[in-house]
């Protein structure tokens, strides 16, 4: 299923970019008019873009089957390798940032549904509503202004690799992760919420306290694992959007990931480069997706 | 009164059970197999089973809400499976529907008004004013204020909307209601009112009603003729009389002894049945009942028995009483010749 | 009655709401001796739900217990803080509700939900629950114990999770069980097995029913003595016999006569006209007042009190004033 849902999406990618205006030899050789066409061709030739487009297309799915990418045109480098360079980079932050999301969010939430009405309750509600609707620029650049430039706590940016050093790695992480984590959490913490008032709200529960089990085993015990499965579509599905949705902040923080990868092959029309992004990400989206089913039989014996 | 005013033959519905998109048909729900029997005019035919029996599947087949597999169902003359779509909207007019849930029924943005009036808008029976007289004057039938025209569902409390289901019912002066458990969801004491309602109503218009419950005490009540079904079945037929004093099928007589008895001095000996419902995906071989039965024999296993009347207006599926009722009919048979 | 295990007393139970409190509980007082089944029967909205659950400490949210006393083995519940109170629910009072097959945890084995009450209360280890669960499953009439310890509740039908839910009920052997319309949610051949269920149960278990329903037929075949609840208010209260066959007061008698009954074949239903007046437009008299074929010009203005008529039969009516001061 998950195989017929890549190459799906990876036929797509190639008519799109097909039907896409703009010649990736032209691109490729500099945007002044006066190249030579015969030079033009013959990279054409070279890049096998001169062949009727459904040769094209047969070659690129035998490629693909193979993992294999082939050379970015821009920078001659094989696909592949670029990515595998950046893509830690990007998964790293994605992974960071959803799980800073989903503990923030399914605390608040829990917090908010049990305290119903009362303070705590409408302060979270309300954080939420700003978390969700304030864009991340605005926030990744208020954190920037505030951490970095007022109180100088944190850097505004870059990158430095892991085993270079740990700490400066890390500190350069916190704000990106923030910036991403924090409207997610809003998110999840607003499913949370009402997905748990629903299940207190149910039958069953009275079953519970019925049995003289205390209000912390009946919500730990019982009412959360019921809550769990709108909590666990809705991190999955944020989760996938990561891996293509970080381009804002990669951009804002000067982070080196896969996604300003991906716009700069636009740019250019860098087919090979463009269809292993895709490839990654759609790959990564579906992943996520399989995981989130299968979590699903795992959290609900009703839907197995 | 002895003319049939509905006629259903050899009534079938399998649902098919699929597991995915994919994957071909796992199996199917035989909800109804093979029901028939008839209702005469101006009767109450009551049709009582548990939960899963088919009752109210039998009434969305009669009313082709849901396409039936086989079978016919004759109602004044023609038989409406094979109806083509204008002439069954027509012919909708004649029957009306009461449901179980007065809650769930009425759709809650519409004023009482507009939902008395959507059926005589549809069959385009009455126009302008006299449209609202029509109104006002059903309202008042059922029991309730003509003033109430303007006011919305949720207004009015349970007994309330089911005199607006079955005012809206009656609106276009159909000759057959079925009434699909018209007072499960309604306290004991609304439930009388609602009960007595509907008797007078039959007699000031001369109505048909099929009668659907669970409840045998009220099927008793307001029936003449009452079937029994069992998983899809139809196991019984008798007079009202007849079943309550000489229930033949033994499920029949585990049913009626099922019933919470009223009188405490009384204290009577309960045929109580063993297990659950088999589920109707594979409904056992054989009789349905038999692996519930106390009185199975080996043949109930797998031959399943046919519904005869084994006398007059009396017809049972089981084979307890096959002797006699061949026995009839071979008496009947030789009558003939 | 010297053996009495549970008493309440003039309990009032409001829900707060803008337009000030609703009292759905108004002055309830009854008492369940030992090993007896007593029922509770009303209309919707006659608070006999609520009455329980006032019992049990579980009224809901915005609902409250305003007044009164339940004295369960001489200790007044309502003044127990809630970390007494969960000892004492599920251990010696277990509770089972109308739709068992919601009333069951969906994604927990129903083996683990027995378990999980009987380690709630009692020091056993995982093993020795999981034995007793077994036990359990059996003597509550299910055919196939060691397969339904591990089926979820989707997996079984609703007279079979009605079963689990008493077995749960029983873990810690209850001296008081509330079973609230236990049978309601069931097709009438399976609601007989539980009837039967319950009766043999309390004797084995020798345990006090409190059997909440709205069908009198239900109580009529098992209870002792049965309290007939009207808009929040015990409106007739006695031996069961006494009360089916006598029935002293004008609403149990109108109940009584409009159950279509078997044996006898009228055209005509007996009804009580009207509806149950809503919460908050409570007459000032008798509730019943406005609905009753009897009324007095009294009972429009002044609240009937629970009288004595004999030994343990109660009434709550105007038209026994007399009899009251007789019997005084």
């Amino acid at each position: 299923m998950a195989l017929i849902q890549i190459f799906i999406v990876l036929s797509l990618v190639f008519l799109l970019l097909h039907i896409m205006p703009g010649d990736p030899a032209v691109l490729a050789l500099g945007t002044d008019r006066t190249v030579d066409p015969q030079v033009v061709e013959a990279l054409r030739h070279e890049l096998g873009l001169d062949k009727p487009i459904l040769e094209q297309y047969l070659i690129y799915i035998k490629n693909v089957a193979n993992l294999n990418f082939g050379n970015s045109i821009t920078d001659k480098v094989p696909v592949m390798s670029y990515i595998a360079e950046r893509i830690p980079r990007t998964i790293e932050l994605a992974f960071l940032s959803i799980i800073v999301a989903s503990i923030i969010g399914v605390v608040l939430g829990m917090v908010a549904a049990l305290e119903r009405k009362k303070a705590a309750d409408i302060i979270t509600t309300s954080l939420a509503a700003l978390g969700i609707s304030l864009p991340v620029f605005v926030l990744g650049t208020l954190f920037i202004y505030v951490f970095s430039f007022s109180l100088r706590l944190l850097p505004a940016g870059g990158f430095i690799a892991l085993s270079k050093n740990a700490g400066a790695h890390y500190a350069r992480l916190v704000l990106p992760v923030a910036t991403l984590a924090l409207p997610m959490a809003a998110s999840i913490a607003r499913m949370t919420r009402s997905s748990m008032l629903e299940v207190l709200n149910k039958e069953f529960v009275q079953t519970l306290y019925a049995k003289g089990l205390s209000r912390q085993k009946v919500v730990f015990g019982h009412v959360l694992r019921n809550a769990m499965i709108p909590i666990v579509t809705i991190i999955g599905l944020q989760f996938g959007n990561l891996i293509g949705g970080t381009v804002l902040i990669e951009y804002l923080f000067n982070l080196p990931g896969l996604c300003s990868v991906l716009l700069k092959a636009i740019s250019y029309r860098d087919y090979p480069l463009i269809q292993g992004c895709i490839f990654v990400m759609s790959s990564f989206y579906i992943l996520v997706n399989m995981f989130v089913d299968i979590l699903y039989g795992a959290l609900d014996p009703r839907v197995r | 009164m002895n003319e049939s005013l509905l006629q259903v033959r050899g009534l079938k519905k399998y649902f098919p059970l699929r597991a995915g998109m994919f994957s071909g048909q796992r199996g199917q729900v035989k909800a109804v197999d093979g029901v028939g029997f008839d209702v005469l005019r101006g009767e109450t035919f009551g049709l009582v089973g548990e939960s899963g029996c088919g009752k109210s599947t039998v009434s969305r087949l009669i009313l082709r809400l849901c396409n039936a597999d086989e079978g016919e169902v004759i109602f004044e003359g023609d038989n409406l499976l094979k109806l083509p779509r204008a002439a069954m909207r027509r012919r909708r007019a004649r029957m009306q529907m009461i449901f179980q849930d007065p809650f769930e029924s009425l759709n809650p943005r519409m004023t009482i008004g507009e939902i008395i009036a959507a059926p005589l808008e549809i069959h385009k029976t009455f126009k302008g004013s006299e449209k609202e007289k029509r109104i006002r004057e059903l309202l008042e039938l059922v029991g309730l204020a003509p003033d109430y025209i303007r006011r919305y569902p949720h207004e009015f409390s349970g007994g309330q909307r089911q005199r607006i289901g079955i005012a809206r019912a009656i609106a276009l002066n159909p000759s057959l209601v079925i009434c699909d458990e018209p007072v499960s969801a309604l306290d004991v004491s609304i439930q009388a009112q609602i009960l007595n309602l509907l008797s007078d109503i039959q007699e000031a218009f001369s109505l048909t009603y099929i009668l659907i419950s669970h409840d045998l005490s009220v099927v008793k009540h307001m029936s003449d003729r009452i079937g029994v079904m069992y998983l899809g079945k139809m196991v019984e037929i008798a007079g009202k009389d007849d079943l309550y004093t000489d229930a033949m099928h033994p499920y029949t007589q585990a049913l009626l002894s099922a019933i919470p008895e009223f009188d405490t001095n009384k204290k009577k000996q309960r045929v109580m049945l063993k297990g659950d419902l088999p589920s109707p995906i594979d409904p056992p071989e054989g009789c349905r009942f038999c692996t519930r039965c106390l009185q199975a024999m080996p043949e109930c296993a797998t031959l399943e028995p046919r519904l005869v009347e084994y006398k007059k207006g009396h017809f049972v599926a089981c084979h307890l009483y096959p002797d006699k009722a061949a026995g009839v009919r071979d008496a009947f048979m030789r009558v003939k010749s | 009655m010297s053996n009495c295990l549970l008493e309440v007393k003039d309990l009032v139970t409001a829900f707060t709401t803008s337009k000030g409190p609703l009292r759905a509980v108004d002055g309830v007082s009854f008492q369940v001796n030992s090993g007896e089944l007593i029922g509770v029967v009303g209309e919707s909205g006659s608070g006999k739900s609520l009455t329980s659950l006032s019992i049990m400490g579980l009224v809901p949210y915005p609902g409250k217990v305003v007044s009164g006393e339940i004295f369960f083995e001489g200790q007044d519940l309502l003044k127990l803080e809630e970390a007494e109170m969960v000892k004492i629910r599920g251990k010696n009072i277990a509770m089972i509700f109308q739709d068992s097959r919601v009333s069951l945890d969906p994604v927990c084995r129903c083996g683990e939900q027995i378990v999980e009450a009987i380690r709630t209360h009692e020091k056993a280890t995982r093993e020795e629950a999981r034995e007793r669960a077994l036990e359990l499953i059996g003597l509550v009439g299910i055919p196939n114990p060691a397969r339904c310890v591990n089926a979820y509740p989707h997996e079984l039908s609703g007279g079979m999770c009605q079963r689990i839910m008493i077995a749960i009920a029983l873990s810690c052997r209850p001296k008081l069980l509330i079973a609230d319309e236990p049978t309601t949610a069931l097709d009438v051949t399976v609601q007989a097995q539980i009837l039967e269920l319950l009766d043999k149960l309390r004797h084995d278990f020798d345990m006090s029913v409190i059997l909440i329903t709205h069908n009198l037929g239900v109580v009529a075949g098992v209870a002792d003595r049965i309290a007939v609840m009207y808009a929040g208010q015990i409106m007739e209260l006695g031996d069961i016999g006494e009360i089916l066959n006598h029935p002293m007061h004008p609403y149990t008698q109108g109940l009584i006569k409009s159950i279509p009954k078997l044996e006898v074949s009228s055209k005509r239903l007996y009804s009580i006209s009207g509806t149950v007046p809503a919460l908050d437009k409570m007459p000032s008299g008798c509730r019943f007042e406005q609905r009753c074929p009897e009324a007095m010009a009294l009972c429009a203005t002044v609240l009937p009190e629970m009288c004595v008529l004999s030994d343990g039969q109660y009434v709550c009516c105007h038209k026994y004033d007399t009899w009251r001061s007789a019997y005084e």
